[in-house]
């Protein structure tokens, strides 16, 4: 279980992120919206330790933030919102040398299979000539690697076509079901959250987007 | 260890044209460029213009002498063309074997038996012309040995002609060449009669182009640590410093290897020495500069950048280190440059390599907590 | 027309760059002249030794008979050798040490039982020993150690002549040693005096043609090559594939940019180099006149455009980018050096000044001497100008069926 307790963001006298706190348990999805420069990004980095809040305590698993940083990191994966892989590897490279530097071991046929199960099926094939799509997923499988307990998602569909879309959302659904993963994940398509998202996060004082989300039915976060 | 050795092998399978080439560069080029330069020594030659005022058997004598040099090369010139062409620098010197030669010989006169042109852009002037003196001195000793002959055979009833005597002494100079000149450099244990003095010093070339290609190897810290990759790394088993430090140490591993392949193979096509202590000096070395490049590769972000960097570096310690040019008229001049050349531990088979402890200690600041990685 | 309205575009925006940079200027202008000053006075200090810093040699008599004692004594006295070597004699121990504390760039041993072998005609043994940290040095010295041990050659075969005439002549052994020990101070001294064969005349009636003028006309090309250099890959920037795919859509051709940043490297070099010129001209006073300056420049232009034409081939040519500052370099460095600016082209064997002349460095390099050194008036501007428009048009060319194939 993630649990976030009034947590506050500020860079210098700018405040981004403002007193929030919510929960999080295993097999839930939670989306995240907000405009450009609400401050997504800015909370999935917190929530993957990558910076320090300014005010507020996180634990993962009964783990806190502030003392367990290195021990964390190993049930946290992230996947930031620019591509993160080898341009000159294979993805079969890209794959083998993520998993050498990661904490879980695992053969080739297990790496295989995780590409696989969300239809990426160019193992020897460079990564330069992938289209947008595969090179998303690949760079979600690389973060996969170690088995993570909670998966961050910076804008994991952005501009890819629809059905890898549909294919990454489907994949992170079963994820979440069927290995009782906890999953956070931005995006600026309101159809995607609606459909695979179990709750939304809305940051940002926007009346914009808390209309569409009410009208959509979906439950919201609340503050 | 053993898996970050795996990942850096799919790195060096991307990129073994280009690995291969830079580790090869400094040892291949190192043996051209000696060759060239050996080849270039051979056949410099000082251009000198000789004018020919009389045609006796001792003006030729002295001619083909002078001409059989082979650090000359003789141009047949007029005394005209020799003034002029020594002002416009189309030969270094020019020397006239004045008319009257032979006879001044014979009388035992030596003074002005030749006359030089030279001007001060006239640089082996100095040598050119002490080797032409001692050539004439030949002769004009024979006569003066004749003279001495004659003179002594005054009360006596034999004779001896100029001639005979001039030749006895030429005889007896072939006959017992005795006189040997041997050169060695001091600490160095074989003397030879031809000793190659070279003002180029294999290793010092070696290890200019040595760190040159270091540089440019290490562009993988600067490429490991683009900014999007940099998001990966806290995710990883290592932390990145001690991730690009086990790099560091891979990377020492291959150069070193490659760099005893250089020590073996300069023993066998170039004649240099292979010991122990060498070896070791040069894994000094050759840990001194992966560490300077790995260093300089964490302080900067552009690759362009970097490798303009490598190549300033490498001129600069090319040329004050007097690994590429002999810089003894600058270092009698500024002792202290000496201090400052970080290759002198190297070249100069020095044990103690300031440089090489004070790059690990900035290493050893950097790993427990100083510069931020990617500040 | 829209190819030039791009050109100067491209110059705007690089004049854009280059102000946000502009701290790294200075450095551009002063890191070649301090590099290439270094080598210059490296090179200047071989071929102009040190009249303060006499070359110091010393001579170790292990013989020490009255012969040997009389040559070494006139040799560490007399200045024969002349005012760049201070000769000293010491005991081997001494001489030993003296090369471990850099005193002494070479050390020579008369053997023991040198004299008494040299009259019987035993072959004799000189050992030169050489400072290894003073290679130069010891070039010079066993250079003159030749000549000498000619002298000692000629003059031991001319006394044991006399004293073979002097046997057949019937003089008994006593009054021979004493001749033979006669002759051989009279051939010491008539040696010593061996400088009186050589005429010397000395031509310099021209001011301006001193190392120093030639050193100095040395040094401000190099620069320049180095600032052309220099400037030139500064001004490179590692556009992405997409980026040049995006700018090719404009109709804008890589050799637009790299024409735009021919001209702005020329121009700025330019620049440097009439700065430099106007300060060692001050220093050395060159003499010229304004037609003169006219042809310098000139020809300074036509050598910039082969110069940055070669380079700008070489980066289309090569795509990775050490390797295309690997290849630049050395093309450079070898230009320089057969261009006569660091050597005089004099003195490199026959088949290599061949192939110099048609160097495009040394055709430059060649007439700006000649007309600064030498005061020539004609200048012969085809040669280089031949060569500017072969390197600009194989670059055009190039450059273009490049453009083609990636379509
Ligand atoms: N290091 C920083 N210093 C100051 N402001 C920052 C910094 N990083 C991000 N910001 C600001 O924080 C805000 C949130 O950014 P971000 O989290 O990237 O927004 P989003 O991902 O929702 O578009 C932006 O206004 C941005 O300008
Ligand atoms: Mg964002």
């Amino acid at each position: 279980m993630l649990e976030v307790h009034s947590l506050s963001k500020s860079y210098g006298n700018k405040t981004i992120i403002q007193d929030i706190s919510f929960t999080v348990q295993p097999t839930e999805i939670v989306g995240l919206v907000g405009e450009n420069g609400a401050g997504k990004s800015t909370l999935l980095s917190i929530l993957a330790t990558l910076l320090k809040p300014t005010k507020g305590t996180i634990a993962l698993e009964n783990l806190n933030y502030l003392s367990h940083r290195k021990l964390l990191r190993e049930k946290i994966g992230f996947v930031p919102q620019d591509i993160a892989i080898w341009d000159n590897f294979t993805v079969e490279e890209n794959m083998i040398f993520f998993e050498k530097l990661s904490w879980k071991n695992k053969n080739n046929k297990e790496l295989r299979q995780l590409c696989l199960s969300m239809n990426l099926d160019k193992w020897k094939e460079p990564v330069k000539n992938l289209s947008g799509g595969m090179k998303r997923k690949l760079n979600l499988a690389i973060s996969l690697i170690h088995d993570p307990e909670l998966l961050l998602l910076d804008e994991p569909t952005a501009g890819i076509d629809l059905k890898s879309r549909k294919e990454i959302g489907s994949y992170l659904k079963s994820l979440a079901t069927e290995h009782e993963k906890m999953i956070i994940y931005t995006s600026h398509d309101m159809d995607e959250i609606t459909s695979i998202c179990d709750r939304v996060l809305c940051i940002g004082q926007d009346a914009f987007y808390q209309n569409l989300l009410e009208s959509s039915g979906k439950p919201l976060l609340a503050f | 260890m053993i898996d970050i050795i795996k990942t850096r092998f799919i790195h060096w399978k991307k990129q073994r044209i280009s690995l291969l080439f830079w580790l090869l560069f400094p040892m291949i080029c190192t043996i051209f460029i000696i060759q060239l330069i050996t080849a270039i020594q051979e056949d410099s030659q000082i251009p000198v213009g000789i004018v020919m005022e009389e045609d006796t058997v001792l003006a030729n004598h002295l001619y083909a002498k002078i001409k059989n040099t082979p650090i000359l090369r003789v141009v047949n010139v007029t005394e005209t063309e020799a003034k002029q062409k020594v002002e416009s620098h189309e030969l270094d010197s020019a020397f006239v074997i004045q008319e009257d030669y032979e006879e001044n010989i014979k009388k035992g006169k030596r003074n002005w038996l030749i006359k030089s042109y030279s001007s001060n852009l006239s640089f082996a002037f100095t040598p050119v012309k002490e080797m032409i003196i001692s050539f004439v001195q030949e002769e004009t000793g024979r006569s003066k040995t004749a003279h001495t002959v004659h003179d002594l055979s005054t009360d006596s009833e034999i004779k001896f002609s100029w001639e005979e005597v001039t030749k006895k002494a030429k005889n007896i100079q072939v006959e017992e060449d005795l006189l040997l000149t041997t050169f060695s450099f001091a600490n160095t244990p074989n003397a030879s009669k031809d000793p190659n003095i070279t003002p180029v010093n294999t290793w010092g070339i070696w290890a200019v182009l040595s760190l040159l290609s270091t540089f440019l190897i290490f562009d993988w810290v600067i490429k490991e640590r683009k900014s999007v990759l940099l998001l990966r790394y806290p995710f990883i088993r290592f932390s990145i410093k001690s991730f690009l430090l086990r790099n560091l140490l891979l990377y020492t591993m291959l150069l070193f290897f490659v760099d005893i392949i250089t020590v073996i193979l300069f023993h066998y096509v170039l004649n240099e020495s292979l010991t122990l202590a060498g070896i070791g000096l040069l894994f000094m070395y050759r840990f001194m500069i992966n560490l300077g490049a790995f260093l300089s590769g964490l302080m900067f972000h552009r690759l362009m950048s970097y490798y303009g960097f490598s190549f300033i570096i490498t001129m600069f310690i090319s040329i004050l280190s007097g690994a590429t040019v002999p810089i003894d008229g600058l270092t009698n001049r500024f002792p202290w440059i000496v201090i400052y050349n970080p290759l002198y531990s190297f070249l100069e088979q020095e044990w103690f390599n300031p440089w090489l402890l004070l790059l690990l200690l900035v290493v050893i600041l950097w790993r427990i907590k100083g510069v931020k990685y990617n500040a | 027309m829209k190819t030039i309205k791009h050109i100067l575009l491209f110059i705007k925006n690089i004049v854009v760059q280059v102000k946000r940079k502009w701290i790294s200027l200075p450095l551009l202008f002063v890191f070649p002249i301090i590099a290439v000053g270094l080598v210059i006075t490296i090179i200047a200090s071989f071929f102009y030794p040190d009249e303060q810093q006499p070359i110091q040699i010393g001579i170790v008599d292990l013989d020490e008979s009255d012969e040997t004692q009389l040559v070494t004594d006139l040799i560490e006295e007399s200045s024969q050798l002349g005012s760049y070597i201070q000769v000293h004699k010491m005991k081997e121990k001494e001489a030993q040490e003296s090369i471990g504390n850099n005193e002494i760039s070479a050390y020579i041993i008369f053997p023991n039982k040198f004299t008494k072998s040299l009259y019987q005609g035993h072959p004799v043994e000189l050992p030169i020993v050489g400072n290894p940290k003073k290679q130069m040095d010891s070039l010079l010295i066993r250079e003159i150690i030749e000549s000498v041990s000619r002298h000692i050659r000629a003059s031991q075969a001319n006394i044991l002549t006399i004293n073979y005439f002097a046997k057949e002549l019937g003089m008994n052994d006593e009054q021979r040693n004493e001749l033979v020990f006669e002759q051989f101070k009279e051939f010491v001294f008539y040696t010593l005096g061996s400088n009186q064969i050589v005429n010397e005349r000395d031509i310099t009636n021209q001011a301006t043609t001193s190392p120093f003028h030639y050193f100095g006309m040395g040094f401000w090309f190099i620069c320049l090559s180095i600032w052309l250099f220099i400037i030139y890959n500064y001004l490179y920037t590692d556009s992405h594939l997409r980026m040049k795919q995006r700018v090719r859509l404009y109709g804008v051709t890589e050799l637009q940019q790299i024409i735009a940043r021919i001209i702005v490297s020329m121009i700025s070099s330019l620049l440097f180099c009439g700065i430099l010129f106007f300060s060692i001209d001050k220093l050395l006073d060159f003499e010229l006149s304004v037609p003169d300056y006219s042809k310098g420049i000139m020809l300074t232009v036509l050598y910039s455009i082969t110069l940055l034409g070669i380079l700008a081939i070489i980066e289309v040519v090569i795509v990775s980018n050490k390797l295309r500052l690997l290849a630049q370099s050395i093309v450079l460095l070898m230009s320089l050096v057969v261009s006569g600016a660091i050597i005089p082209v004099i003195y490199y064997p026959q088949w290599l000044q061949g192939l110099v002349t048609y160097s495009f460095t040394y055709e430059t390099f060649y007439w700006l001497i000649e007309m600064l050194l030498n005061n020539r008036i004609f200048i012969d501007f085809l040669p280089i100008s031949i060569m500017a428009s072969i390197a600009i048009s194989t670059l055009v060319g190039i450059s273009l069926w490049k453009e083609r194939v990636i379509d």
